[in-house]
């Protein structure tokens, strides 16, 4: 460093973007510390469109935690004084343990999503009502992915309403209350997945005429509800169950090209009259249902043997898989045996 | 990409570039187009694209080889099914970072960027990310050549403003 007319400062030909892309694979922290380098990478800090805070697995002191709200609230509002668009914003934190946190939160939240050019927005185990979801959402006309993981502290109606929304996924598994409402109103949605239904949710999609894949998990549905939901949708490309209480599927349908139905344990049936359907995953835990698939498609299955549970049941199962008189691709089998020593 | 040489000839049509310092480089047509800038140069200009030389203004001769290897090693890797195993893309990755200079690393940057390649450029700035990773201020301001412009007064007031980021960091 002492030789001043020989160094040449090489970062000094790499343009601000070269070096934000150099940040952007650096830690929140190395970030943070490269603010005193010099008064360019001062600014190249503050203006990073990347703003990633997290802190929510550190076990710190109270007073470094303080100092880290701190420096996420100068960075957040520095950022906006730019005025310049921002790529990322990520936000994870555990806040209990400050005063006044809960309101810093949500003013880092209004100015890092009301954004109007923002497209995907993730909200995770934040604390939200239809009020906040519906103020975000208007913040945002361009969002096209959106991915929700609320606590709603009372019986919540959530209606969203986003037009040019392409993608979204709510996941109600950190949910206590059980009589959610939701209502989706996004003409344009293409994919929708949810987990964790209870059976006194109620999820009401109109006008969602063109979604193409939708995928529910852990949805305690009745074969009514989910016919009904199903039906909604006659460009439906891809659909996925996962862990489901239904016990009968049955539909026509002439777009469906992938089927995938993963461990539900009540299923008795499947009977689908789909012309263009590609593919029928199947994955199931000792028992087969009676499966109708149109004969062209090929088979992906996955069979959990639970050999303790039952196994002449299991046995039988799969002497049956066997025995269908389809074409399987591919055919994984699990066994899980208690041994007994 | 449509190839427009195979009907010509069996012989892969080469394109000749002309690194900062002057020095010709004879490169297959595929290989050179993986380059933004090189195929930038020609679009709506096919009819002199035979013997046109390409001036790359921002890149040494001495960095020419390592990049259009990493452009044909990396082309064939995408092209390959089924694809090639991870362990294998990044045996060729770190042979190509080593022995290579923070100068050296900093100049491949700077032609990446020029020659406006994405999948080089990435590859490039995380590597340059990874030997700053876990170093102190000092060694960050070596590295780049970055002349610190604070005062002491200054640069203590801002490290005070970001002192929950300076904790367990390798004074190295």
């Amino acid at each position: 460093m002492g030789d001043q007319n020989g160094v040449v400062d090489r970062i000094s030909e790499l343009p601000d973007c070269i070096i934000h892309h150099i940040m952007s694979y650096l830690s929140q922290e190395k970030v943070a510390q490269m603010s005193v380098l010099s008064r360019r990478w001062n600014y190249l800090q503050i203006s990073l469109p990347i703003l990633v805070f997290n802190r929510w697995r550190k076990e710190t002191c109270r007073e470094r935690s303080e100092e880290f709200i701190r420096y996420v609230d100068a960075s957040i509002l520095r950022f906006c004084e730019l005025e310049v668009p921002l790529q990322k914003f990520r936000l994870c934190m555990t806040l209990y343990e400050v005063e006044g946190a809960t309101s810093l939160l949500d003013k880092w939240i209004e100015l890092g999503v009301a954004r109007e050019y923002l497209k995907k927005l993730l909200l995770k185990n934040v604390r939200i009502d239809d009020q906040m979801v519906q103020k975000f959402i208007r913040g945002c006309p361009l969002l096209e992915d959106l991915f929700l993981f609320p606590i709603w502290d009372s019986e919540s109606v959530c209606v969203i309403h986003a037009p040019k929304l392409k993608i979204l996924t709510i996941d109600l598994s950190s949910n206590s209350c059980t009589d959610d409402i939701i209502e989706i109103v996004s003409p344009g949605l293409q994919q929708f997945t949810i987990v964790s239904i209870s059976s006194g949710c109620v999820i009401d999609m109109p006008g969602c005429y063109d979604l193409k894949y939708l995928a529910l998990s852990e949805a305690a549905i009745s074969d009514e509800e989910f016919h009904n939901l199903v039906l909604k949708f006659p460009f439906l490309e891809t659909l996925i169950l996962y862990d489901c209480t239904v016990t009968k599927i049955a539909f026509s349908s002439n777009r469906l090209r992938e089927l995938e139905v993963f461990n539900c344990r009540s299923l008795i049936s499947v009977d689908i009259d789909a012309p263009s359907l590609l593919t029928f995953s199947y994955q199931f835990i000792s028992r087969i249902a009676s499966i109708n698939v149109p004969r062209t498609c090929s088979w992906k299955t996955r069979f959990l043997f639970e050999g303790y549970r039952d196994p002449l049941v299991s046995f039988h199962s799969l002497k049956q898989l066997l025995e269908v008189p389809y074409e399987i691709e591919e055919l994984r089998i699990r066994i899980y045996v208690k041994v007994c020593l | 990409m449509a190839s427009s040489s195979s009907s010509s000839s069996t012989q892969v049509k080469k394109i000749t570039l002309k690194a900062a310092d002057g020095k010709h480089f004879e490169v297959e047509e595929p290989v050179a187009m993986e380059m933004e800038t090189v195929k930038s140069f020609f679009v709506g200009n096919e009819d002199a694209m035979k013997d046109m030389v390409v001036p790359l203004l921002n890149v040494s001769s001495e960095h020419m080889p390592a990049i259009l290897d990493f452009y044909r090693n990396h082309s064939e890797f995408r092209k390959r099914t089924p694809p090639p195993p991870a362990e294998e893309v990044k045996a060729f990755n770190e042979a190509f970072l080593e022995n290579k200079s923070d100068e050296q690393l900093m100049e491949m940057i700077m032609a990446a960027n020029f020659l406006n390649t994405k999948e080089l450029l990435n590859f490039l700035t995380e590597a340059a990310a990874n030997r700053i990773k876990n170093k102190s201020v000092e060694y960050v301001r070596a590295f780049f050549g970055i002349e610190n412009d604070f005062t002491p007064e200054e640069e203590a007031r801002i490290r005070a403003e970001n002192e929950w980021a300076f904790d367990g960091l390798d004074e190295d």
